[in-house]
């Protein structure tokens, strides 16, 4: 499939690639009595084979990274709470590391990301050093609805860039960034209830206070527009309906068999929007975009990239012969 | 064998109505064999007599907390503090969210210390029920399964309610009463086989006087870290050969712990003075050398403690794992052959929720369900790395998964 896309060595070839995994949630919490893996989360043998291509392809070090629910643990310890055995990632390529993203980590100071254009929503983003200091970033992202966004895909996958010590529920406001992550960002992000930490810039757009279904789409387009996606992948092989997890009544295993991979988050999003069913061209009012705004026409103002399938170049099965309706699966 | 394991008491209740005699009536034909309380009508104590009933003086049990519980020999020994097992809700301060978990009042963790501080002891819980808040039968099955899961027992206690309904004859109370007699009985008769002992990878030498290492094993114990504990003057008590780490709070650490780390054996010392070291996992440990971690102050928070023990034994080490159980507690066993099993409390006393899962370290080959209200049931094992998992039907207060 990559070397579809042009392969791997011009990309990474002795550069640092990083990689924005999906483990949202707790590791102990199951849909029903499916693993992690095979619903809400990236699988580790997606994972695990990405990180053996991109070494294949001569990347000097691959870091795994991830934003864990409200810890300062390593990351490595956080897939073991789910039964993964973080070695096998580890011996998938030949440097591998992990970082837990969700506060400031291994560095003294966070990196600040600007948002080309201003932004809808964030001017700028205060990210753990991780995310700067790669030549490659890479999202793995689930083939998934969600409850606020309509859709998670590559680009939403990177709402989790941001580090709850400046941005989550235990933070914000006039103080300095907590030490440790506390909590999602429900009343920074989603609500607007109270700015980030001080060392962040709050968002301008005084629209949509309490509206997260204006708010999150606009911040996720600002931060793929900040924080840039060189190769985006999605996991569809097994995954959920209805919901980004859990947590989310209604929700239901499916099996697309879809493995999704692109150079551009707004066009491989939109090519696994259309694979569940949806058109990537809609927008608020019509599904998945109920009732809030679409991520990916935010994107595209953002000049990030197209949603319009007519623009994308499909490499591989036609859409239409592999789409799985997700609102009837 | 103390000879007060036996004895199944339940705490008769001060009410003066309760005094009439008629009403030992409700502990015949059940498990209960003693009666707990502090006052005796002649008419109570000749019915008593009679019926072969125990009466016990209420005060000539003395309740100590855990720091003072001292070793009991042949009598129960009475541990203050335990709690109302429940799932707390947010009026109590529990805390839960989309993705968070609730917060869950249980003694496992209480009973095991205290096992370890008055070796040969029957353990008892003397906590009353709630004030205020209307109790069900799964309640009580709840609070029965907390303490018998542990090897202990509960001093079955009524609350207001049903102990006056009882005193007035209600026949609503009495079929409350006779379920919280039968799940006693059935706690009595289906004990896990008795070459099933405590097991775990992590041992505990302490002397559990500091509040916060004290705090840490209730953290530990909800995260589902079995842990096994002695005091410094036994810690012969402990497969020292069987164990991956020892977390101790004696300092210095007692002389039988340096052939363990020489073996390979981890050792955590919390309440160490800081001492130079490498950079270990967690910011607040040092390694003094490959296999001993020393904090590099005394510790202030127990929820970073729990976190941090766990992360220096790892996660590799966890006997057992739970998916959708952040309402259950578990007791991990194991026994020659090859053998294991785990006790689960729910302590939601409901059936309804997430369905949970159960992944133990080890391989077996078959499993098997058995649970207080329903016949037991063989579980499909589904291989889990090295070890095993099993998806559990769903069940409201005790389950019992045995492994062969």
């Amino acid at each position: 499939m990559f070397d579809q896309l042009g392969g791997l060595s011009g990309l990474v070839a002795n550069k640092t690639v990083a990689i924005k995994l999906n483990l949202t949630g707790q590791p102990s919490m199951r849909m029903g009595h499916t693993p992690a893996e095979s619903a809400q989360w990236t699988h580790p043998d997606v994972i695990g084979a990405t990180v053996h291509l991109l070494s294949r392809a001569g990347a000097k070090r691959v870091r795994l990274l991830e934003s864990p629910w409200s810890t300062s643990n390593p990351l490595e310890d956080y897939m073991m709470e789910a039964g993964w055995d973080p070695r096998v990632l580890t011996g998938a390529g030949a440097r591998v590391e992990f970082e837990n993203t969700n506060y400031l980590g291994n560095a003294k100071q966070y990196s600040r990301f600007m948002v080309p254009g201003g932004g809808h929503m964030f001017r700028s983003f205060m990210l753990n050093h991780s995310y700067e200091d790669c030549d490659v970033f890479v999202s793995i992202a689930k083939l998934k609805e969600h409850a606020t966004a309509g859709v998670t895909l590559s680009m939403k996958n990177c709402f989790g860039n941001t580090p709850c010590t400046i941005y989550g529920d235990g933070a914000g406001g006039k103080d300095e960034p907590t030490v440790a992550p506390r909590g999602g960002r429900g009343t920074v992000m989603h609500s607007g209830a109270r700015p980030p930490a001080k060392i962040a810039e709050p968002w301008h757009d005084q629209n949509g206070l309490n509206d997260d279904k204006y708010r999150i789409p606009r911040i996720v387009a600002d931060v793929v527009a900040a924080r840039p996606i060189h190769l985006a992948i999605i996991d569809g092989i097994e995954t959920m309906a209805g919901g980004e997890g859990p947590w989310i009544r209604g929700v239901r295993p499916v099996k697309p068999g879809l493995l999704i991979a692109g150079k551009n988050p707004v066009t491989t999003d939109a090519v696994g929007t259309a694979l569940m069913g949806f058109d990537p061209m809609a927008d608020r009012g019509t599904a998945p975009f109920e009732g809030r705004d679409s991520t990916l026409r935010l994107a595209e103002e953002n000049g990030v990239g197209t949603r319009d399938l007519r623009r994308i170049e499909v490499i591989g099965p036609k859409i239409a012969d592999v789409k799985m309706d997700f609102r009837s699966a | 064998v103390n000879s007060w394991s036996p004895i199944i008491p339940f705490a008769w209740p001060e009410d003066p109505a309760w005094q009439k005699p008629e009403l030992l009536n409700l502990v015949q034909n059940t498990p209960f064999n003693a009666l707990i309380g502090k006052q005796w009508s002649p008419e109570l104590r000749t019915g008593a007599q009679s019926a072969k009933i125990k009466l016990i003086d209420q005060d000539s049990l003395p309740r100590a907390p855990l720091v003072r519980l001292t070793p009991q020999g042949d009598r129960a020994a009475v541990v203050a503090g335990s709690l109302w097992p429940h799932v707390r809700g947010f009026n109590e301060g529990g805390q839960a969210g989309p993705t968070g978990n609730p917060w869950v009042d249980s003694n496992g963790w209480l009973i095991r210390v205290a096992q370890a501080k008055s070796p040969g002891s029957a353990i008892w819980l003397t906590h009353t029920p709630p004030k205020g808040r209307a109790l069900t039968t799964a309640d009580y099955v709840v609070a029965i399964a907390d303490a018998r899961t542990w090897d202990a027992r509960w001093v079955v206690a009524l609350d207001e309610k049903l102990s006056a309904g009882l005193a007035a004859g209600e026949g609503k109370a009495k079929e409350t009463w006779k379920s919280i007699a039968a799940a006693t009985a059935w706690f009595e008769a289906h004990r896990p086989d008795k070459s099933l002992r405590p097991g775990a990878k992590i041992g505990v030498v302490s002397d559990f006087t500091n509040p916060v290492f004290n705090d840490a094993l209730n953290l530990l114990a909800r995260r589902q870290v079995a842990f096994l504990a002695a005091t410094p003057d036994r810690i012969g008590s402990l497969p020292l050969d069987k164990l991956s780490a020892v977390c101790t709070t004696v300092e210095p650490p007692p002389t039988q712990l340096e052939a363990f780390v020489k073996r390979g054996g981890k050792l955590i010392r919390p309440l160490a003075s800081a001492a130079p070291g490498k950079p270990s996992v967690t910011p607040r440990f040092v390694l003094t050398n490959a296999n001993t971690a020393v904090a590099q102050s005394k510790p202030t928070d127990p929820y970073l403690l729990a976190t941090d023990i766990h992360l220096l034994v790892t996660r590799r080490e966890d006997v057992l794992r739970l998916f959708n159980g952040a309402h259950c507690a578990a007791s991990y066993l194991e026994g020659p052959g090859n053998r294991a099993a785990v006790e689960l409390v729910n302590y939601t006393g409901r059936a309804a929720g997430d369905d949970v899962s159960l992944q133990v370290l080890s391989s077996f080959r078959g499993a098997r369900m058995i649970r207080n209200n329903a016949e037991p049931i063989d579980l499909e094992i589904r291989k889990s790395g090295a070890g095993s998992e099993v998806a559990l039907p769903k069940f409201s207060c005790y389950a019992r998964v045995e492994f062969s």
